[in-house]
């Protein structure tokens, strides 16, 4: 009975959330629409979703460490370096395209692993050390590359990167949506999405309750770098080339988008459609500024103001109930 | 009954402290030894000067950190610091560079007591609060100068980078700070109310701290050490330039946690500190100095900071199971 009245809540609050996300979305299309008459087209819109589907990926795997009471700042360097690596080793060519991939979640798998080890066997504290493997990421890469990258992606992940499925659906936006299906499912209907949920909400009392805390955290960081690492291989195909500066955004972006999305910072409270809804406003909403012309600069103020207004609605929401 | 009252610089942290020191001694004297050019006046004053602007930002930090909190946005302050030096130090009339500093120290000190204020008044976590102010600070610092330009009175810099031997203005002001520090953390209430706040803010509350009040201030001294860090940096480049600061966040953090501040807050030593600080720019230094490429540096200084956890978590519980018994 109280399990249900829980997982009903819990829903409810979800889908309140996504109701908010909708209506926000509209609200900018309709604003959009005023600003520029006829340039609300569903071309425009897929075209923002596959903006917003490397973005929406890397919110996946923030959205799992986050449930489980982590953060992962190291998203953004894997990014990064999942593009030097994907172009060093696929030199514009098909044939190298496996090979290019393995190497890449190999790294992200490393750099999980690395985050995993030092937050839940060295107790160092998760932005801690997440940054810590960021910053040895970008040393990495840095070294690698010298400094200049060069180099091309082979024509299959650009077209991956730039093509669109039966000529309407961006593919990048069709793999968004497959992997957030996939997670949602797992998070809704598997041991272990309730696992992750207990985990985040009180380790101690899931610890008691016999579940294995430490493999769900270990789990979550490892299935975050991998999808940062699918972000990054698609970013890549959609740039074409390389650049040491493309995973610049993702950290404070994919954090902004995972709390608009309804998650709460200490963990144990959100999904996955509200994330998913967020990148797709967040994208929208920057579309509308550099249509108004607000530069780079506008966009990072609108950034922090909304990671720190959300958490604080959260908490002023939270306070009222208590 | 005795031992009840532990004055913080009486803690067996100095014991580590003096550890650090010995670390950066033997690092110097190893390099002395291998290259002739390491020892000279000349390059003892280079490093020295190299490393204030991280040892002064890095005591703001420690500071936070052991009441509790931690600053992602010194690095963006320090930016900004940079841009509002150019843009309002072009001249060198005393109202210019006067007005310049002036302006500097409100705009880092009033970044700092936004910060406080959002960790003590709006209740978010410090992580979110600093990280949103750092996105906040980084986008100001481009409105205020999109590229590194601008142009920092050539008096004011070449004041601010005298030098004498191994002896220069910044190290003199880098001592200030540190003397105004030591002051303020271990002869006055402020300071015991940190630590006290640091190790727990309820029963802190509850002896009487003004928890707010202290925490509060601690966010402004880290904001002032980023805005006095920002005027150095302007004055050595005598441009301002909106991303210098990026990479100060983490390195502060790695000063203070090499120098013995605990994470959890309640623990640390501004000295310490300052060693955490030399130590990184002389392994920096001497890694330019042995030819290795200097992109190296990331990878080195997320090692030493996941080291310098790693001893201290294991010493504390070498620690513990002394003061146990067994």
């Amino acid at each position: 009975m109280q399990e249900s009245d829980l997982k009903s809540r819990k829903i409810s609050q979800g889908s309140r959330q996504c109701l908010i996300l909708l209506l926000s979305i509209t609200c900018l299309f309709v604003l959009q629409a005023v600003l520029r008459p006829g340039s609300v087209t569903l071309a425009q819109g897929m075209n923002i979703s596959r903006q917003a589907s490397t973005l929406g990926i890397v919110v996946l795997g923030q959205t799992l460490v986050i449930l489980t009471g982590g953060i992962d700042l190291s998203v953004g360097s894997i990014v990064t370096i999942t593009n030097v690596f994907a172009v060093s080793y696929m030199k514009g060519q098909d044939e190298n395209f496996f090979t290019a991939v393995l190497v890449c979640a190999g790294i992200g798998l490393a750099a999980g692993a690395v985050n995993a080890i030092g937050v839940l066997k060295l107790k160092i504290a998760p932005f801690v050390m997440t940054l810590c493997t960021s910053t040895m990421l970008q040393g990495i890469y840095l070294v690698y590359t010298g400094g200049s990258p060069s180099g091309n992606v082979s024509p299959s992940l650009k077209q991956i990167g730039n093509g669109l499925c039966a000529g309407v659906i961006p593919y990048p936006t069709l793999i968004w949506t497959a992997l957030a299906v996939l997670l949602w499912i797992a998070l809704s209907y598997t041991p272990f999405g309730r696992y992750t949920y207990a985990v985040g909400e009180n380790p101690d009392a899931a610890g008691l309750c016999g579940i294995s805390v430490d493999r769900i955290k270990i789990s979550a960081y490892l299935l975050s770098s991998l999808f940062a690492v699918a972000a990054g291989l698609l970013a890549s195909g959609y740039i074409g080339t390389t650049s040491l500066s493309l995973g610049n955004d993702y950290i404070t972006n994919s954090l902004a988008v995972v709390l608009i999305g309804g998650n709460s910072i200490e963990g144990g409270k959100g999904g996955v459609w509200g994330g998913f809804l967020g990148a797709f406003l967040l994208m929208l909403l920057f579309a509308l500024l550099t249509m108004v012309h607000v530069g780079q600069a506008g966009k990072l103020v609108i950034q922090g103001v909304i990671i720190f207004a959300v958490v604080f609605g959260q908490r002023y929401g939270l306070g009222r109930k208590g | 009954m005795s031992n009840i009252r532990i004055k913080p610089f009486r803690n067996p942290k100095v014991g580590s402290v003096a550890v650090i020191y010995g670390l950066l001694l033997v690092v110097f004297a190893g390099m002395a030894v291998v290259s002739p050019s390491y020892r000279s006046i000349e390059n003892i004053g280079n490093i020295i000067v190299q490393c204030i602007p991280l040892a002064i930002v890095s005591m703001g930090q420690t500071i936070v950190i052991i009441g509790g909190g931690i600053d992602m946005s010194v690095g963006a302050m320090i930016s900004m610091s940079t841009c509002i030096a150019a843009v309002t130090m072009s001249s060198d009339s005393a109202v210019s560079v006067g007005g310049g500093l002036a302006r500097v120290l409100l705009a880092s000190s009033g970044a700092g007591l936004l910060n406080g204020l959002g960790v003590n008044s709006c209740k978010v976590p410090p992580l979110i609060t600093t990280l949103s102010m750092m996105t906040v600070l980084s986008g100001i610092s481009l409105a205020i100068l999109p590229q590194a330009g601008g142009r920092v009175s050539k008096v004011f810099a070449d004041f601010m980078m005298l030098r004498a031997g191994v002896l220069s203005v910044s190290l003199l002001i880098l001592i200030c700070v540190y003397l105004l520090l030591r002051r303020a953390m271990y002869h006055s209430g402020f300071g015991n109310a940190v630590y006290a706040i640091g190790n727990h803010q309820g029963i802190a509350a509850s002896m009487g701290v003004k928890v707010k009040r202290i925490s509060i201030l601690t966010y402004v001294a880290a904001g002032v050490c980023a805005g006095v860090t920002g005027l150095l940096l302007a004055s050595r480049m005598r441009i301002g330039d909106p991303v210098i600061g990026t990479s100060f966040g983490l390195d502060s953090i790695t000063a203070s946690a090499i120098g013995g501040t605990s994470l959890n807050g309640g623990e640390g030593q501004v000295s310490g500190t300052i060693a955490g600080a030399f130590l990184i720019g002389m392994l920096s230094n001497m890694m330019n100095i042995l030819g290795v490429n200097h992109f190296y540096q990331y990878v080195l200084k997320g090692i030493l900071l996941v080291a310098a956890m790693i001893i201290y978590s294991i010493s504390n519980t070498l620690e513990v199971k002394r003061h146990a018994g067994i």
